[in-house]
């Protein structure tokens, strides 16, 4: 019998699904109202995003390095009260570009159990850095590298 | 509660990287494994093979004259998948690094780690103290 599941990954399963299905109202009410999401090697979207309003943010200009969309599917997620980790197959696409990455997707939450704090590595850096540095301007007039701080 | 064996091993691991026991740490892993270093720093990077892992991890210790440290955070395991949360400290050139460093490792049948990587919480500081 498969061993049940943490709260914790189950609610970092629900995160990365709301993320994907743009339902922003559950992706919020999983996030704590400071979540941190911490983005670096993708230089069109690089920078620490601090609560609704940064995440906000991250969102337009994750959309906006992705005109044509992109896939998510979770292999598998390992979680305690504290932490969690999701191991992802992630690919981006925009025009004839795609780029297909394997992520570690590391996750803090609260004793609430809501995720405070999110980082992440890929397993082809430089590919990624390629693909998200070939936006040169966003539909919504952002420009490389000018993630927030 | 049984702690899953994936959990043991980890901790295994670290009191190997303690010990700074090099062919201890080199056990855990698959001759071919594939790892990843998040980052901008000499050390960042994709790479292949266990030989050059295990070099990788002597690097972080003289580089900072044996303070690099891991004290575990948590450890977390399924029978696919390993990951740990460590504290990571250490002194170099003047500099101090005090970070919260995130490993996961795919775990091939036999219990051998197969992938494996890590990322810090403050990457800009992780890049800095290596640079």
């Amino acid at each position: 019998m498969e061993p049940e599941e943490h709260p914790n990954a189950t609610a970092v399963r629900r995160f990365i699904d709301a993320w994907f299905d743009g339902d922003f109202a559950t992706w919020t009410a999983l996030a704590a109202d400071d979540i941190v999401i911490h983005m670096r090697g993708k230089p069109a979207i690089d920078g620490s995003y601090h609560g609704e309003a940064g995440v906000m943010l991250f969102f337009e200009r994750f959309a906006a390095a992705l005109v044509d969309g992109f896939e998510m599917e979770v292999e598998d997620v390992v979680a305690d009260d504290r932490y969690a980790m999701a191991i992802m197959r992630s690919e981006y696409r925009r025009g004839d570009d795609s780029v297909v990455l394997r992520n570690a997707c590391a996750y803090k939450l609260d004793a609430g159990g809501r995720i405070c704090e999110a980082w992440n590595v890929s397993d082809s850096q430089g590919p990624e850095r390629e693909f998200f540095t070939l936006v040169d301007a966003h539909p919504s007039g952002l420009g490389i590298g000018q993630g927030p701080q | 509660m049984t702690e899953h064996a994936g959990v043991a091993r980890a901790r295994h691991f670290l009191e190997a990287f303690s010990q700074g026991d090099e062919q201890a740490m080199g056990d855990f892993f698959t001759d071919d494994l594939a790892w990843h270093v998040a980052g901008s720093h000499p050390l960042s990077g994709d790479y292949r093979g266990k030989e050059e892992l295990v070099a990788y991890f002597c690097q972080l210790r003289e580089r900072t004259d044996g303070t690099f440290a891991l004290e575990a955070e948590s450890v977390l395991a399924t029978d696919y998948h390993t990951a740990m949360f460590t504290r990571a400290t250490g002194q170099r050139e003047g500099r101090t690094l005090d970070v919260i460093l995130a490993h996961a490792f795919t775990v091939r049948s036999d219990g051998q780690w197969r992938e494996y990587w890590v990322c810090a919480d403050d990457q800009d500081a992780e890049d800095s103290f290596w640079s």
